[in-house]
């Protein structure tokens, strides 16, 4: 329910939310929270000093889509304001007192709480790559890193990035829309090698190179040498490339320091339940700290990706204003558009074990690739559930096979068409037909008068 | 969640003509003629889609739903919903065209309109007085702008 919800017996009478990010998560849960409760006080704590920005959209803006003197804003510059949300922007949270119910700030001040979140999020891994202090090697995460790079393009030549996913791909996009020369250089023997297939990576490869991006595979830096600024990168083959920008795109660590001296335990990312609570009473957690079921690989793991960290922090906003709500787990994604392409991949495309089945279509000359994993559960002769998808090219539709694998039913009366590049709607009308009770809710029953 | 009107479809009345995505198109073009609309460049968008399976003609469009996957999935803030009308919105002067609407649509409602960059959904027709286009539009009354307690049973 987006509307206000009157029958609060749970909740506490005005109880103290404080929350900890602000970003998707932490969002997600002030706007929960204030939809349930018009006046309960609610602070959001922050060591960035922006107001409520989307750090997703740092790529873009890079990349020039948003025109000049463009906003980040994720919600208007009155949120704070029209929500009634104190917001502590510039300050750290170093510490939890879970006994006494505070969050001690850097500057010593001691935020008290009767409901706390944790959304910290993550921050770009660092590459333990010899010179990674010099100037002018960034990751690619805050509008701070953002600020930086404008800066440092201003006299930059040539860059190179670390990293062939979706962010590395992205920020390498902006750079050369900026006419930095640039190089993307990876470990992996194709591009976007977590998310996709050998076939649609060299695709996107062949893309950048048409665009004089250069692609250098299967290297990894040793040092990115130079004096205070960096100059250049030195790859483990010989290879040294001029470089007086390096974007690390390696991925992203949770941020769960503030676990220490608490009960909460932690396992790469903070460890949640069903309701994203942590191990402390009161405490919850959710965004890119917190470690979830995954609903289609079904196992605990960090899915750091905008979607699930708001529906995470608005699951945990119900709870923390005490009405109980599930979280039904999280799924790993990504949608991105690179020179005018667009790629989408939800769930698990490089399936490795038994039971899985794939079938993959490329459309060169159309540009068209698409790519579907199905799993074959106990009983059935084939793959029968979906569990994964890849769409480069044309993307309509990818929610429709998200939701399938989402709801785990069997498709195998509609696999064919699957198979064959047909995931409009009414392919999945006759699963909503039969099983009522999984694809629940209003906005189906209107698809079947 | 009273009176929160969207466009539903009664698919045993539906001939699949397409009726509906041409008014569509039109309500949503630069010159709102049929005629010259076909001469657009951008050629214009339409968000309701006749979609056919297993002798079902579905014609469908955003469903404007209660908790909208889109508006909490959106990396841009440019979703929003009414709640006096239910009605979810794009604010494309907002919209980057990054597809997360696409990406958790259950129902595919919102596409990608790779040409213009901005996500494409039905918006109700929010600029037409008259209202939705498509409605009038049908030879069979098949469609209706109303909530599902509306239809006849």
């Amino acid at each position: 329910m987006i509307s206000q919800n009157k029958n609060l017996t749970q909740r506490r009478k005005d109880a103290k939310y404080v929350i900890i990010g602000n970003s998707a998560a932490g969002i997600g849960a002030a706007e929960a929270i204030r939809g349930l409760d018009g006046s309960a006080p609610i602070t959001i704590i922050s060591d960035e000093p922006e107001s409520v920005y989307s750090r997703a959209l740092i790529s873009y803006e890079l990349a020039g889509w948003l025109g000049p003197n463009a906003k980040l804003d994720l919600r208007p510059l009155e949120f704070y304001q029209e929500k009634n949300i104190q917001a502590i922007l510039g300050h750290r949270a170093v510490k939890i007192d879970s006994a006494a119910r505070e969050v001690h700030l850097d500057d010593g001040h001691k935020i008290p709480y009767d409901k706390l979140l944790l959304a910290t999020g993550g921050s770009p891994q660092k590459t333990a790559v010899k010179g990674e202090e010099r100037r002018g090697v960034f990751g690619f995460r805050t509008y701070r890193d953002l600020l930086n790079i404008h800066e440092a393009i201003k006299s930059a030549k040539e860059a190179v990035v670390l990293g062939g996913g979706c962010i590395g791909l992205q920020a390498a996009s902006g750079l050369h829309h900026h006419k930095v020369k640039t190089t993307i250089a990876i470990a992996s023997p194709h591009l976007l090698s977590q998310v996709a297939d050998p076939e649609c990576g060299d695709y996107f490869q062949g893309l950048f190179e048409k665009h004089s991006v250069a692609v250098k595979t299967g290297i990894s830096p040793v040092e990115f040498k130079g004096g205070e600024q960096v100059e250049s990168v030195l790859f483990d083959d010989g290879t040294e490339l001029p470089a007086q920008i390096v974007i690390t795109g390696k991925g992203v660590v949770p941020n769960v320091q503030l676990a220490e001296g608490t009960k909460i335990r932690v396992d790469w990312g903070i460890i949640t339940d069903e309701q994203m609570r942590t191990d402390e009473p009161d405490i919850f957690a959710a965004g890119d700290v917190a470690l979830t079921q995954d609903r289609v690989a079904c196992k605990s793991t960090v899915n750091a990706v905008w979607p699930c960290a708001y529906e995470q922090g608005r699951v945990a906003g119900f709870n923390m204003a005490g009405v109980p709500r599930k979280y039904d787990g999280s799924m790993r994604m990504n949608a991105a558009e690179f020179f005018g392409v667009s790629f989408i991949s939800i769930g698990i495309v490089k399936p490795k074990g038994e039971g899985y089945e794939s079938h993959s279509r490329m459309l060169k000359d159309k540009g068209l690739y698409w790519k579907l994993v199905f799993l074959r559960s106990s009983g059935s002769p084939q793959g029968n559930i979906l569990v994964g998808a890849v769409l480069m090219g044309r993307v309509d539709g990818a929610g429709v096979l998200g939701n399938l694998m989402r709801k785990r039913v069997d498709v195998s009366s509609i696999k064919d068409e699957l198979i064959n590049g047909h995931y409009d709607y009414a392919r999945v009308l006759p699963l909503v037909k039969r099983q009522a009770g999984v694809f629940e809710g209003l906005e189906y029953r209107e698809t079947l008068v | 969640m009273e009176n929160h009107r969207k466009i539903i479809a009664m698919t045993k009345l539906c001939t699949g003509c397409r009726s509906c995505e041409i008014a569509c198109a039109v309500a949503h073009s630069q010159t709102k003629s049929v005629f010259q609309a076909l001469f657009e460049t951008p050629l214009p968008r339409y968000s309701i889609e006749v979609q056919h399976y297993d002798g079902v003609n579905l014609p469908l469009a955003c469903r404007h739903c209660e908790e909208p996957d889109c508006l909490f999935a959106c990396k841009a803030g440019a979703i929003s919903k009414d709640l006096e009308t239910g009605q979810v919105q794009v604010d494309l002067s907002k919209c980057v065209g990054c597809w997360m609407c696409v990406m958790v649509c259950p129902f595919g409602a919102a596409t990608a309109d790779m040409e213009r960059g901005k996500a494409v959904k039905c918006d109700l027709c929010r600029e037409r007085e008259e209202g939705p286009a498509c409605v009038p539009s049908c030879p069979t009354k098949a469609l209706v702008h109303g909530e599902l307690n509306d239809i006849p049973k």
